[in-house]
């Protein structure tokens, strides 16, 4: 029996139903089944073991989902690896001791790429003497070194037998990132369709929304910032949406409250997830709310110091390359600082994004959400800069939409914040950039200085 | 850029970071730092809004809150005079350099 079984029973009931959409292009279940048997019969050709380690490389396309769905049921451990991981896709495949790497085109020709090693790692070898597939997630490294986390897929896939609303969805978040993962089981198992984009960008991602009826945008506050500043909702209709869903870093309200003024008939909810984890059940408190509670009939929560833990029932086995994470109990520190109310958390950003300004908190999101409001200011990040008088000063950067000067906008900065903000979380230095301040997964990009 | 020069500069960064007062006398050359109109968060602020239009006026990228400028036997950041005259003596070294 193989291990997706349960999916193709669910994909044989709608064989002429879409379950991709690509350039345009509709692909059927029946097609995706078809194309699955093809890959596995590719991999016993090239005499891919089972347990295999194999790194998949590429955005969602029709022949990306088969092959990932072949290999789960080849038993291999896979590490997808999109484009936005840059540079650094051969670090990557070295610290998850890569054996073949596949790269399938659009027309199903695909590259492959042999290495010659064995898998050293133990939790590797563990998870391959039990028989099951497994993924690598690599965490953003933000701030630090990206650390791998390896699954077990299986009880990772558990979730998604519960049948849910069937709907058509922009895959937006990326193939390798576990929201982008979790985007498209919750898709096939429910015999909805994926709608994939080979651009991220505010007029392309509408495009497609409106084209394709997209009823569900899985997203990033980024992104819909972007999405803001750009008025591509004026240019397209969008009335198809039902449910936006944004996770990954947080939201400034600014930001949530024009959304949810814009979309009144979308449900606006919040996700959370860890690589480490999986993704947790949530509920926003409403469309325009912050207040989130987080968990779900397999996750135990629980805040301590101001900070998340989560206990998951299906965490990942550990860590490649570095030590567990875990305490004893099988609890994990999230890094994620919250306000807690009740059932409720608000997100407040990151710990290791958190600025210090002489013994005092500031959150850049908080400080970021202020500056998003002013005339003339497209973007803003927020980050802290060392001083030795008082530990980190507050650094804003800065995107403008007209042109003008640095000390124009600081002193408008001054003078907006003096109202809306304690004294020292007004930012001391303001630097006016040029360029986009997210990388590829369009999440900001921070760091300490 | 002048000694005077550098005291207007710092001079006008103050009155500008200084919460409003009627008839509050405009800054001078022996005015405080620390104790005055300013709390320690503006007076961060100043340092940095100094360093930063020095840069864009004269080039000149200098650092003016370091360990150096911490451990002198006398605080440079006493009166703006005291900082002028500090950020004169940065100015001369980073030219030289």
């Amino acid at each position: 029996m193989a291990h997706l079984d349960w999916l193709y029973d669910i994909f044989k009931d709608h064989l002429a139903a879409p379950c991709l959409v690509s350039n345009d292009q509709p692909f059927t279940y029946e097609w995706l089944l078809e194309i699955i048997s093809q890959w596995r019969a590719c991999f016993i050709q090239m005499g891919l073991s089972p347990g295999a380690i194999v790194a998949l490389q590429g955005d969602f396309s029709p022949q990306m989902v088969a092959a990932l769905l072949a290999l789960i049921d080849h038993s291999a451990v896979i590490v997808p690896l999109s484009p936005s991981v840059g540079p650094q896709q051969q670090e990557f495949m070295e610290i998850a001791e890569v054996q073949m790497a596949i790269r399938p085109s659009l027309d199903g020709l695909h590259e492959v790429q042999r290495f010659e090693r064995e898998p050293e790692n133990d939790l590797s070898r563990k998870l391959v003497a039990r028989g099951h597939p497994g993924l690598v997630l690599f965490s953003s490294g933000s701030t630090g070194k990206s650390k791998a986390a390896l699954h077990d897929f299986i009880p990772l896939l558990g979730k998604f037998k519960t049948p849910r609303r069937t709907m058509k969805v922009l895959t937006f978040l990326m193939i390798d990132h576990i929201g982008g993962m979790n985007t498209l089981f919750y898709v096939l198992s429910n015999a909805g369709a994926a709608v994939t984009i080979a651009d991220r960008d505010p007029d392309s991602a509408c495009a497609a929304i409106e084209k394709h009826k997209v009823e569900l945008l899985p997203t990033s506050p980024t992104f819909l910032n972007l999405l803001l500043m750009s008025e591509a909702y004026t240019r397209y209709d969008l009335s198809s949406l039902r449910l936006i869903t944004y996770g990954t870093e947080v939201m400034p309200e600014s930001t949530l409250t024009k959304l949810h003024a814009l979309f009144p008939s979308a449900k606006i909810q919040q996700t959370y997830g860890l690589s480490e984890l999986g993704i947790l059940r949530s509920k926003s408190q409403d469309s325009g709310s912050l207040w989130v509670k987080v968990g779900g009939e397999d996750f135990d929560v629980k805040v301590r110091d101001g900070t998340l833990w989560v206990k998951a029932r299906t965490a990942m086995l550990g860590y490649l390359n570095a030590p567990s994470p875990f305490d004893e109990e099988g609890w994990l520190d999230t890094g994620d600082l919250v306000e807690q109310n009740g059932d409720y958390v608000r997100f407040l950003g990151r710990r290791s994004e958190m600025i210090n300004v002489g013994g005092r908190k500031v959150y850049p999101a908080e400080v970021e959400n202020v500056l998003l409001q002013m005339e003339n200011i497209k973007d803003a990040t927020v980050r802290g800069e060392r001083n030795p008088i008082t530990g980190h000063i507050v650094v804003a950067r800065i995107n403008v939409t007209e042109p003008e000067d640095r000390t124009s906008v600081h002193h408008r900065i001054r003078e907006f914040c003096r109202s809306r903000l304690e004294p020292y979380k007004v930012p001391v230095k303001v630097e006016i950039v040029e360029g986009n301040q997210f990388g590829g997964r369009y999440k900001k990009t921070r760091r300490l200085g | 850029m002048t000694q005077q020069e550098t005291i207007d500069l710092v001079c006008r960064i103050y009155d500008e970071l200084a919460p409003p007062v009627e008839g509050a006398p405009p800054a001078t050359e022996s005015t405080r730092l620390f104790g005055g109109a300013l709390d320690s968060v503006n007076v961060v602020t100043l340092i940095v809004e100094v360093e930063e239009q020095i840069a864009e006026r004269c080039g000149a990228s200098i650092t003016i809150a370091d360990d150096h400028a911490m451990s002198r036997q006398r605080s440079p950041f006493r009166t703006i005079g005291s900082l002028a005259e500090y950020v004169q003596d940065l100015m001369a070294e980073s030219t030289r350099a």
